[in-house]
């Protein structure tokens, strides 16, 4: 309720005062409009000679070469990564795209371009999965039977 | 009291309390408008923080006539871009409308008038006959009682079609003008409140000989004791 009532008190103290801010207000505008017509003299000016109005001030320039040597500073400063540790990172990329038949196993971080997988060595690595399986089971059921 | 000193009618009533309703609603919608421009001009002046804060945090200004003097400097480019686009969106309008009137003079003989009911932009805008207002006395006073007529409603007009182009351009020139102005504004008021703050320090609750720090060793007495003193050995 309060601020309703504030509300309304500022209401009432800018219909009072608005000859007054709109007179401040065209008073800058006409302030700001010579100004512009200054500005763009000597926009032109510049650009004749080369240079541009917005082209930033030395004393920007001389603010961004301290911030990057501070920067440059900081980076120096930090140790560096301990030899031997793994500091890689694990990408998953998922894509709806089915994939190649003859490529159709995942992607591993030891591949290289030049040992991309044929469809016979999927064949030769399964057959190689299948024999040693049953190698296992063969020795597991000899294992029982020794057992027994 | 009131009723044996003016008698008045229910509908005298009536109109009182709406009327009274209706101030309440102008200084409300006031308030608010102030609140919302006292917001955006707030926001806009900011924008001078963010282009003098590397040259501060650096520590390449040192005085306050430099940073006033860069900061202004900064202002006006910043209200050089904006306002030379103002401007050149106005150059354009003003073309076209020059293109607009020597085609309705020359090619339609017709007189030119962007505003107009006619062949202006408020073809397509309802117009009401505000000089004719149906009015009513209220304590002598003549008060508007009811809407005016509809005057013409609205409609597409061939001729007219430049006005749709030119006059929205105006609004937008005149529009963006505004909010330019008050932009370079409210910066500039920003730079002369951060003049007066940024290099100002005050000294009034700070003594030669601050003892504040050695709060910590005061015991009950306030009077600073060592703290191996202050605090009682006890011997096992």
């Amino acid at each position: 309720m309060s601020s309703f009532f504030k509300k309304v008190g500022t209401g009432f103290l800018v219909i009072i005062l608005s000859p007054f801010i709109v007179l401040a207000y065209v008073l800058f505008a006409v302030y700001a409009v010579l100004k512009f017509i200054v500005l763009w003299f000597i926009a032109v000016s510049k650009f004749f000679v080369g240079e541009k109005i917005t082209d930033p001030l030395d004393i920007d320039r001389k603010a961004a070469n301290l911030f990057e040597e501070e920067q440059a500073g900081k980076k120096a400063k930090q140790p560096a990564p301990e030899a031997g540790k793994f500091a890689g990172a694990t990408i998953n990329i998922y894509s709806n795209k089915p994939l190649d038949e003859d490529f159709n196993r995942p992607i591993s971080h030891f591949d290289t371009v030049n040992s991309q997988i044929t469809s016979e060595d999927v064949k030769q690595l399964s057959e190689y999965e299948t024999k040693m399986i049953e190698n296992k089971k063969t020795t597991v059921t000899n294992e029982v039977e020794e057992d027994d | 009291m009131i009723n044996f000193l003016i008698k008045l009618s229910e509908t005298d009533k009536r109109l009182i309390i709406a009327l009274f309703l209706l101030v309440i609603l102008l200084l409300v919608i006031f308030g608010l408008i102030y609140d919302s421009v006292v917001r955006i001009m707030d926001k806009q002046g900011k924008k001078i923080d963010a282009m003098m804060s590397l040259p501060i945090a650096s520590g390449l200004i040192m005085s306050r006539k430099q940073f006033k003097k860069i900061a202004h400097y900064k202002n006006d480019v910043q209200f050089y871009k904006t306002f030379s686009r103002i401007v050149a969106l106005l150059i354009v309008a003003g073309v076209l409308h020059l293109i607009y009137f020597l085609v309705m003079e020359f090619v339609f003989s017709k007189p030119l008038n962007i505003w107009g009911t006619e062949t202006g932009f408020a073809s397509i805008l309802y117009t009401f006959d505000w000089a004719n207002i149906p009015t009513s006395t209220f304590f002598g006073l003549t008060l508007p009682s009811d809407w005016p007529a509809v005057i013409n409603r609205p409609h597409f007009v061939l001729e007219a079609i430049g006005s749709y182009v030119v006059v929205p351009l105006y609004l937008v020139c005149i529009f963006g003008g505004f909010v330019t102005i008050l932009a370079y504004l409210s910066r500039t008021l920003r730079v002369f409140k951060l003049t007066n703050t940024l290099f100002s320090a005050d000294l009034s609750n700070k003594r030669i000989h601050d003892l504040g720090a050695l709060s910590q060793n005061k015991n009950d007495s306030g009077i600073n004791v060592p703290e191996d003193v202050s605090t009682a050995v006890v011997k096992k």
